[in-house]
């Protein structure tokens, strides 16, 4: 059943974010060919080359957050709006929904992400990309080499956190909007209010954390002694404590999150 | 005759209002059965907690003995009083997401509809009008083999003619073991298809009966009973 859901999921995905990924690719063509006609002497080339590489830089940051926003949207629609009555009637469990909703719009992120890295060498073309790629590499290895840090370990490290926050940032989401939905009216208004009110409570844990060892300055000043002998562990720890901190609220957020679509839905 | 539905002390409360006040009720298979009301006497709360749209207060609903949930949704067939779908898909990509999930929604009646209608089968819903819309819903329902239809005013807010094809569908296209649910207040149009009336009124079964016995005890019809029974 998820197969069948992801694929009509994807569609319903697919009609709203290729437009903007291929007006990214589009935006990144025409910087190209305006660059073809280089004159920096010239004001007028000036402006307009200056605006293709304002437009392209935005065109990728509004692909990047509409991706997100879509993606919280098209939950919502699909749970909560007029949709939800056949989402809800169809042979299909809560956790099947969110997991294809989830593996959809990890699906779109990564596509957005490669229209991006298509863009650049578009963007670059036949000019510096594979000497930029291949420098920007190499500075990297080499970098790590000096340091005598485990580069691919790194990599793995970050890949795992940053899939593992994608899809807890998605679960907080769908939290928030399961919880809003529970309200009589203003459910939309009820959703962000709970988004802020979680973003205050981490704001809140973070600063006490950060009042307790500021106010023990034997414990502070241990820890920076040991993160300088220690460097390349303490980023291995920062990492790993991210990547189970991200699995355990992950985790929380599906629970509650499959918990009110089966017990407290309230499509009204 | 078995047991399709049933509901035991069935409460559904919003702060001090009561959508649905203790009822309960007892649906065997074979049945049509007309769930009659006036506006905001319960009829769509209750529809919502068979399809386990909406959660009830207190009580328990049950579809050949399981819970509204992924095991019953299989055998229930459900006409919402909203616009539903997605407007965005063609007639046909929705005709294939029905059979792609319903393992018992017959694609070629479902179509042999569709093309008595003259509708294009690539037209995207959002195209169609308001009746041509209601119909393709009606039909994309009504062409399950399930167990329990539940339709939540078929025939409100649309025109006589279009009304008669949606009577005819329902009676023509429903699994004859199966039982059909009808939420309506249009009850003169529906009467001579119903079997067994329900009226609900502020939450509350007040009458359960066959339309036969509802003729010979009350010597009236359906359609008088109510306006007796409703009256201001």
């Amino acid at each position: 059943m998820v197969k069948k859901l992801i694929k009509y999921d994807f569609a319903s995905y697919m009609r709203l974010l290729i437009p903007i990924q291929l007006a990214v690719l589009g935006i990144a063509a025409i910087n190209r060919v305006v660059q073809i006609f280089e004159n920096y002497d010239n004001e007028i080339y000036g402006i307009i080359f200056g605006s293709s590489v304002a437009l392209y830089v935005i065109s990728m940051i509004v692909a990047l957050v509409l991706t997100v926003i879509i993606a919280i949207v098209r939950f919502y629609q699909g749970m909560y709006s007029n949709e939800g009555y056949l989402s809800h009637t169809l042979p299909v469990t809560p956790t099947q929904h969110i997991f294809s909703k989830l593996i959809v719009s990890m699906l779109f992120m990564l596509g957005t992400l490669l229209t991006i890295f298509v863009s650049l060498c578009i963007v670059t073309l036949g000019e510096m990309n594979i000497e930029l790629f291949k420098s920007a590499g190499f500075l990297l290895a080499k970098g790590f080499e000096r340091l005598r840090w485990n580069l691919p370990f790194y990599i793995a490290e970050l890949l795992a956190l940053m899939i593992i926050s994608f899809f807890g940032g998605m679960l907080m989401m769908y939290f928030c909007i399961s919880v809003g939905q529970l309200a009589k009216k203003h459910k939309i208004l009820a959703a962000v209010g709970v988004y802020f009110g979680i973003y205050v409570l981490s704001q809140i844990i973070g600063t006490v954390f950060a009042v307790y060892i500021s106010l023990n300055p034997e414990l502070f000043e241990t820890l920076g002694e040991w993160i300088e002998a220690n460097t390349e562990a303490f980023f291995h720890i920062v990492f790993c404590i991210g990547i189970v901190l991200d699995v355990i609220m992950t985790g929380v957020y599906f629970f509650f999150t499959r918990l009110l679509m089966t017990r407290k839905l309230n499509l009204t | 005759m078995s047991e399709i539905l049933r509901c035991d002390h069935l409460t559904k409360q919003y702060g001090n209002l009561y959508a649905l006040n203790d009822l309960s009720l007892l649906i065997e298979s074979g049945k049509i059965i007309g769930l009659l009301g006036p506006n905001g006497a319960g009829k769509t709360t209750l529809i919502k907690i068979i399809n386990g749209l909406l959660t009830p207060s207190f009580g328990t609903v049950t579809i050949e003995g399981d819970s509204p949930g992924p095991k019953t949704k299989p055998k229930v067939s459900y006409l919402p009083d909203i616009s539903y779908l997605n407007n965005w898909m063609t007639v046909e990509q929705i005709v294939s997401m029905f059979a792609d999930f319903y393992d018992d929604f017959r694609p070629e009646l479902a179509y042999q509809m569709i093309q008595n209608l003259g509708i294009d089968k690539k037209m995207r819903l959002k195209t169609l009008s308001k009746g041509n819309k209601e119909k393709v819903c009606l039909i994309l329902v009504m062409s399950r083999n399930a167990k329990l239809y539940v339709l939540d005013e078929p025939i409100a807010g649309v025109d006589p003619a279009t009304r008669d094809y949606i009577i005819s569908t329902i009676i023509n296209n429903y699994n004859p073991d199966a039982s059909v649910l009808i939420s309506t207040h249009l009850i003169s149009d529906i009467e001579s298809v119903l079997d067994e009336v329900i009226f609900i009124k502020n939450g509350r079964i007040v009458l359960h009966d066959t339309v036969d016995h509802i003729r010979e005890e009350h010597g009236m019809s359906v359609d008088d009973l109510f306006r007796e029974v409703f009256r201001w």
